[in-house]
């Protein structure tokens, strides 16, 4: 599997985890979805436009790759995040990481998405209902 | 030419921005070119862009700026042949 990859075709847990393949070191191996919810703060959510700098998102996944790699044991990980029109209960984000054991995996995974939404030039549009909009 | 702080100003270079989600909306662009002083540091891109001074304040305290792709401080200088990207807060995931 590529280890990285901003796409605006539909993403799916099941087909990435059927073409991967585990790190025998590894006793871990945790799965993230990310999923286009219906409500945002008391708003009904219709559906997410997102929008990203390609070029230089793809450059800051890696940085967050390479910080991971260094902190952790970590021997395989994939970020796939999907662009473009998505409607409630598409899956926007999927992050994999293996790693010997289940607790630097969850520390890992953590960082992953906190520094995903700081500094990852991704940006959300969300739909409401009346023709309503807001860029998050 | 262009070197220590400040470049030199009386040196005009074509800047390349990239404007993205509600910035891009804004300014009905997701790509200009603007002719600036050597130098220029980024934060000023937006007292070009914006007639509203009040406006081009409160967008660069929301903004992040990425020369070629390196996120910069506001203060940097801006040389020949960088592109700048004008990053309104990130919402990934």
């Amino acid at each position: 599997m590529d280890s990285i990859l901003l796409t605006r075709n539909a993403i799916s847990l099941a087909e990435m985890a059927a073409s991967f393949r585990g790190h025998p070191e590894c006793g871990a191996r945790i799965w993230f979805e990310g999923v286009v919810r219906n409500e945002a703060e008391g708003r009904i959510v219709q559906g997410i436009f997102y929008e990203a700098y390609e070029e230089m998102a793809k450059q800051e996944l890696e940085k967050i790759e390479a910080e991971v790699k260094q902190k952790w044991p970590v021997r395989q990980m994939g970020i796939v995040h999907r662009l473009g029109d998505l409607r409630v209960g598409e899956i926007s984000l999927i992050v994999v990481v293996e790693t010997p054991h289940r607790k630097e995996g969850f520390e890992v995974m953590e960082y992953i998405i906190d520094q995903l939404k700081k500094r990852v030039p991704i940006w959300k549009k969300e739909f409401y209902e009346m023709g309503k909009t807001k860029w998050l | 030419m262009g070197e220590g702080r400040g470049g030199d100003a009386s040196v005009v270079m074509k800047t390349k921005i990239l404007l993205f989600a509600g910035l891009r909306e804004r300014f009905r662009n997701s790509e200009m070119e603007l002719e600036l002083p050597e130098g220029t540091p980024v934060r000023e891109v937006f007292h070009r862009l914006c007639g509203d001074k009040e406006e081009a304040k409160k967008l660069v305290r929301c903004t992040l700026f990425a020369i070629n792709q390196n996120y910069v401080k506001p203060e940097t200088e801006l040389k020949e042949g960088d592109e700048l990207a004008l990053i309104p807060p990130v919402a990934g995931g």
